[in-house]
């Protein structure tokens, strides 16, 4: 049938798929990367934000409300293109992982916010009346409880962060979505764009499925013990 | 006996309002002190002041001769004074084992192995033995005040702070609390109760404390106190507590 030859046609799937798994590498590569520099710059801000001198506390609130206002396609065009006029050139993949961290440490040092604040504050007291530091405080009393209250909402953003991975094709990063487009224009076919969005697919439904099985778990059973 | 908390001429404000004011009180090593009083009368507020979980604007509270201030000595002196709270306030996300054995590993730098004997130790001697891999959530009010107790005895504070350790406490589990404070004052822990049991206070305090609108009204030993109070205030107090 003559839709089914063009938006699946085996051969051009075949023909175009290790360009695209290669692309798929790439959009693993650089979403893990900014994910966990988002995390670990987020928990930072997070702490920066809660618990540094007044100034420093005014400095990571308007980073964090900038970088949440700021479009992240702006921002990666910027640092790719406007960057260089400063004699800063980064490579389409670094560009891209520090738009996407950038932005991403913006979002879950919110989320981490909202899960320290909501630990009791007998938490707190407890830990301080022991004469425990703030660092193990943090580690071993409150970090561990507010990551089991935020994992739906962080994971939902480390979500947000994979499928963002796709505006690096706009710098020429060989992500995905670039050699699906790549192959497509090659081909003259769309074929590998419909593979591309399964393969995006592939990538993502699991993941928004376990945050759906863990709100419903939370939902249901509150904490477990 | 040596003194181990001293608190001169102390001041609180909460914004404008005077929580405590000029209250001077010291306790002696070893030395059980119960502090009753109406609610809102400052005595949570006086004891938290001691770990300095509140600030104080005014006089000073010395333990063990430091000044008790923000600062690298906190941490040590509230390693020295234990609290235990109304609300347990047990890590929820911890054993109860763990719950014990958490501070002395990082504070006192024991091994995780040493920290978990002494725990169990502990455990046991606030009957609490059995239960040592079940998570606060699973056991009582009274059970988890007792490993509360434990916690902060893990420790080995020179004194403990209670805030109405048995407040939040179904009457019939009130008794087991009472009496591993009772068991720990025996043993010569320093402490400083806020109660409204007035049994225990008859029976365990040293000295017992009244106080109102942030200042200490009368203070005696136990029998004279409750027999013969001085103050309207104290009599007032007593006659609404005892006759209720
Ligand atoms: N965080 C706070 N902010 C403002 N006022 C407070 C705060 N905590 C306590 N107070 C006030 O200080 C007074 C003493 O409170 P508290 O020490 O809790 O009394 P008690 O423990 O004797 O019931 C009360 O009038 C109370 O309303
Ligand atoms: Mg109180």
């Amino acid at each position: 049938m003559d839709l089914l030859q063009t938006f699946f046609n085996w051969n051009v799937l075949v023909e175009s798929l290790p360009l695209m798994m290669r692309g798929l590498g790439v959009t693993i590569l650089l979403g893990v990367t900014s994910i966990i520099l988002g995390l670990a710059g987020g928990l930072v801000l997070a702490l920066l934000r809660l618990y540094s001198y007044a100034p420093i506390r005014a400095l990571a609130r308007i980073y964090i409300d900038i970088m949440r206002s700021i479009p992240l396609l702006v921002l990666l065009v910027l640092i790719y293109y406007a960057l260089p006029f400063v004699g800063i050139r980064l490579s389409s993949f670094a560009a891209a992982t520090a738009a996407l961290s950038l932005v991403s440490c913006a979002y879950s040092a919110e989320i981490f916010r909202s899960g320290i604040e909501a630990i009791p504050r007998g938490q707190f007291e407890a830990s301080a009346s022991q004469g425990m530091s703030f660092f193990n405080t943090m580690r071993d009393v409150i970090l561990p409880q507010a990551i089991r209250i935020v994992m739906p909402p962080m994971t939902s953003n480390c979500i947000n962060v994979m499928k963002d991975t796709a505006l690096a094709s706009v710098v020429a990063m060989p992500d995905l979505l670039k050699q699906a487009t790549q192959a497509q224009a090659l081909a003259a076919n769309p074929t590998p764009l419909v593979g591309a969005a399964i393969l995006y697919l592939l990538l993502l439904l699991p993941l928004v499925q376990l945050v759906s099985w863990v709100e419903r778990r939370n939902a249901a059973g509150g904490k477990t013990a | 006996m040596s003194t181990l908390i001293e608190i001169k001429k102390l001041d609180k404000f909460y914004g404008n309002f005077q929580a405590l004011s000029d209250i001077n009180l010291q306790v002696e090593q070893g030395e059980v002190v119960v502090i009753l009083g109406p609610s809102g009368s400052g005595k949570s507020t006086l004891i938290r002041c001691i770990n300095l979980l509140e600030d104080y604007q005014g006089g000073d509270i010395l333990v063990a001769g430091e000044r008790v201030e923000h600062g690298p000595n906190l941490a040590d002196i509230r390693s020295e004074v234990g609290m235990v709270f109304q609300g347990f306030n047990l890590y929820p996300h911890l054993s109860v084992l763990d719950n014990v054995a958490l501070a002395p590993i990082r504070v006192r730098k024991l091994s995780k192995r040493d920290a978990q004997a002494r725990a169990k130790e502990l455990l046991i001697k606030v009957g609490m033995g059995d239960h040592a891999h079940k998570y606060p959530s699973q056991l009582s009010g009274g059970q988890q005040q007792r490993v509360a107790i434990a916690r902060t005895m893990a420790m080995e504070p020179r004194a403990i702070l209670f805030d109405e350790p048995t407040s939040a406490l179904d009457p019939e589990m009130v008794g087991e609390v009472l009496d591993v404070m009772q068991n720990l004052a025996r043993s010569g822990v320093t402490m400083v109760v806020v109660t409204h049991e007035m049994g225990f206070a008859r029976r365990v305090a040293d000295r017992v404390i009244f106080m109102e609108s942030g200042k200490i009204v009368e203070q005696n030993t136990p029998e004279p106190f409750f027999t013969a109070p001085q103050e309207p205030r104290t009599q007032a107090f007593l006659q609404a507590i005892l006759h209720h």
